[in-house]
């Protein structure tokens, strides 16, 4: 069963100089229980879909789906109240930056117990118990101690683990998590990827994982959507993106990952260009301007989505029954 | 804690010999004197010297300077030259009338400019916000004695609706607490708008969002709790000035404050009351800087009250 559906979801957002389109008619499901990759680049919208999901953009952003549906429910016909209600309980948000994500003034505990005491109306005491747990069930020692001290006095790190156990608080069914590992070391990101997978299978909470990291997908998701210029280009099992890619973007984001085997002669292959100006996207295939096989179609029309398997799908024209066969170089 | 306010209060100390040696110099390198022929016309100059010599004005500065801290380490300030009775008397009998318009003036101040700042960030480049921007320029821009003068004149004047001078019934404070607050209202309000849209755009509140905290909490608890930091950190200075008393509010009102009596006795070269009220405020400064600091710590728990 499909736990979240989006359909056409386009988000834009008007600034002084025009409109930044930055998400453009997207659809996508996440399934009960599911791991749900998001890779792009920077701008490339996954993140502001995410956002857009929840209802959390600020309100100069123009939201606009055909449907947004969150265990059986319509999140776009949803009063503010209703939004809220399952924002913190239903579903869990961990951010990129543990610095900036923790509200300075508070302590560990009242940052913890609010979505407790907010939606499962728990009194000072009981909400406090629970939180020990929650830091406890997060690997952080000392958890009593932790509950008194304010975000200053934890290492990022531990910021972390507190964002996942406020994520986590009221046992929700699902948990976006926004580049979680990208402020940290790497050592404690993998602690971190490993804090989640474990509390994944524990608890068989769906996560939307949002990086730009290959690598935290691998380990993590078993299903990725590849994203760029505000469109998916391309979306399958993890298999399918890691072993038979199929979009030239999938292909390059492929070869400018680390390979230990490679080193140290082998080279990391960029991505030449610049992603594209959301102000003005091009007419066609956002990723075209950087394309190494672009043909004059990919130009002036969007790619019609080309369904490979029941999961594995590619927006690229090269899918075409006419257009040259090209596999990718490695 | 306590030895932060321990070593705060000793640094203070410093701080008020320091203001009393330069003040008690400069007054002196002042020309003329209180009791100097060249202001006293109708007065012998022998009798003038008796009088002078009676206060120990013949002796040199420094042998008064050293009689002057003699004098106040024993808690007297000395006897006023040119009005009736001794310093300290005089403070204690006029700061009241300061001290109860200045902390309307503050109550006032932080009860209007608060919400002012925050209508305009949450509504911003609306036309609250337009407006809270013009009055905040005004209020920073026009002078206080411009201010009072206009308002006695539509609302004393003109009006008939409030009284021109006194403080004989609550109607007479509207028009001080307005002069005198006008200004720090117009400062707060922006301050508080320029923080308080810094802080809606912190990840924080974002966090608080995707907690499902409502909008009224989002905005109280964790952005204008952030916002007021900087307001905080106004309010030593902001206090210290507003009770201790405006000379231009207090003499256009024909207030007996202590504003207006430390103005008069520099024109009237009083020694000891100018000694006496510039002392007074110098602690008051150090005093309410010294809350505000401790304040800023108690809220903001990153500021952190070290010895160094």
């Amino acid at each position: 069963m499909n736990l979240l559906e989006v359909k056409n979801l386009n988000t834009s957002f008007h600034i002084g100089v025009g409109t930044v389109q930055a998400v453009r008619g997207i659809s996508f499901h996440v399934e009960q229980g599911e791991s749900l990759g998001i890779v792009g680049e920077s701008g490339s919208g996954k993140s502001v879909s995410m956002l857009s999901v929840m209802g959390l953009l600020p309100n100069y952003a123009d939201i606009v789906a055909d449907s947004i549906r969150f265990d059986g429910r319509e999140l776009t016909k949803l009063s503010g109240k209703a939004l809220r209600a399952m924002h913190g309980s239903e579903i869990g948000m961990i951010f990129q930056d543990p610095m900036t994500s923790l509200n300075p003034l508070f302590t560990v505990e009242s940052q913890l117990t609010e979505p407790l005491r907010i939606h499962r109306h728990m009194d000072k005491r009981q909400a406090r118990q629970r939180a020990l747990e929650l830091l406890r069930q997060v690997d952080i020692p000392n958890p009593e101690a932790r509950l008194k001290q304010y975000p200053h006095e934890l290492s990022g790190g531990l910021r972390q683990r507190v964002m996942i156990a406020i994520a986590i608080a009221c046992g929700p069914k699902m948990i976006i998590a926004d580049e979680p590992t990208t402020a940290l070391d790497v050592t404690i990101q993998a602690q971190i990827l490993e804090l989640l997978q474990h509390l994944k299978q524990e608890t068989q909470t769906s996560i939307i994982m949002i990086t730009h990291d290959l690598g935290v997908i691998a380990s993590m998701c078993s299903r990725i959507l590849v994203m760029y210029g505000g469109t998916i280009c391309e979306q399958g099992n993890a298999r399918d993106i890691f072993y038979d890619p199929r979009h030239p973007y999938t292909w390059g984001l492929l070869n400018s990952i680390p390979k230990v085997q490679d080193a140290p002669a082998g080279k990391l292959i960029p991505i030449k260009g610049t992603p594209p100006d959301m102000l003005k996207p091009p007419a066609g295939c956002p990723f075209s301007p950087r394309c190494r096989y672009c043909m004059p179609v990919c130009r002036a029309y969007m790619p019609p989505t080309t369904e490979l398997s029941d999961v594995h799908r590619v927006a690229c024209h090269l899918m075409h029954p006419h257009a040259p066969k090209i596999t990718r170089e490695v | 804690m306590l030895r932060y306010i321990i070593k705060r209060l000793l640094a203070g100390v410093l701080t008020m010999v320091v203001l009393i040696t330069v003040a008690f110099f400069m007054m002196h390198a002042m020309p003329g004197g209180p009791f100097s022929p060249s202001e006293e016309k109708n007065v012998p100059v022998e009798v003038l010297e008796r009088i002078a010599a009676s206060y120990g004005l013949d002796q040199p500065v420094w042998k008064q300077y050293l009689n002057y801290w003699n004098n106040l380490l024993h808690g007297d300030l000395g006897i006023s030259y040119k009005t009736v009775g001794t310093v300290n008397e005089k403070i204690s009998g006029h700061f009241p009338y300061s001290a109860r318009v200045g902390g309307l003036a503050v109550l006032f101040s932080l009860l209007i400019g608060i919400p002012l700042g925050l209508i305009a960030a949450l509504y911003r480049g609306k036309a609250a916000d337009l407006a809270t921007l013009a009055l905040a320029t005004v209020g920073i821009s026009v002078p206080v004695f411009v201010l009072s003068l206009l308002l006695s004149y539509l609302f004393s004047s003109k009006l008939n609706w409030l009284p021109t001078y006194g403080l004989d019934s609550w109607l007479c404070y509207i028009l001080l607490v307005v002069c005198l607050s006008l200004n720090p209202i117009a400062y707060i309000a922006r301050q508080t708008r320029s923080s308080m849209l810094e802080a809606l755009e912190q990840d924080y509140v974002r966090t608080a969002r995707a907690k499902g905290v409502s909008e009224l909490m989002v905005v109280v608890k964790h952005a204008l709790k952030n916002a007021l930091t900087p307001v905080i950190t106004y309010l030593g200075p902001l206090i210290a000035g507003l009770l201790t008393g405006s000379f231009v509010v207090e003499s256009r009102f024909a207030i007996p404050g202590l504003g207006y009596y430390f103005v008069r006795s520099i024109s009237d070269r009083d020694y000891t009351m100018i000694m006496g009220i510039v002392i007074f405020f110098g602690l008051f400064v150090v005093i309410c800087n010294l809350v505000s600091d401790i304040l800023l710590a108690i809220v903001d728990p990153r500021v952190k009250l070290t010895n160094d």
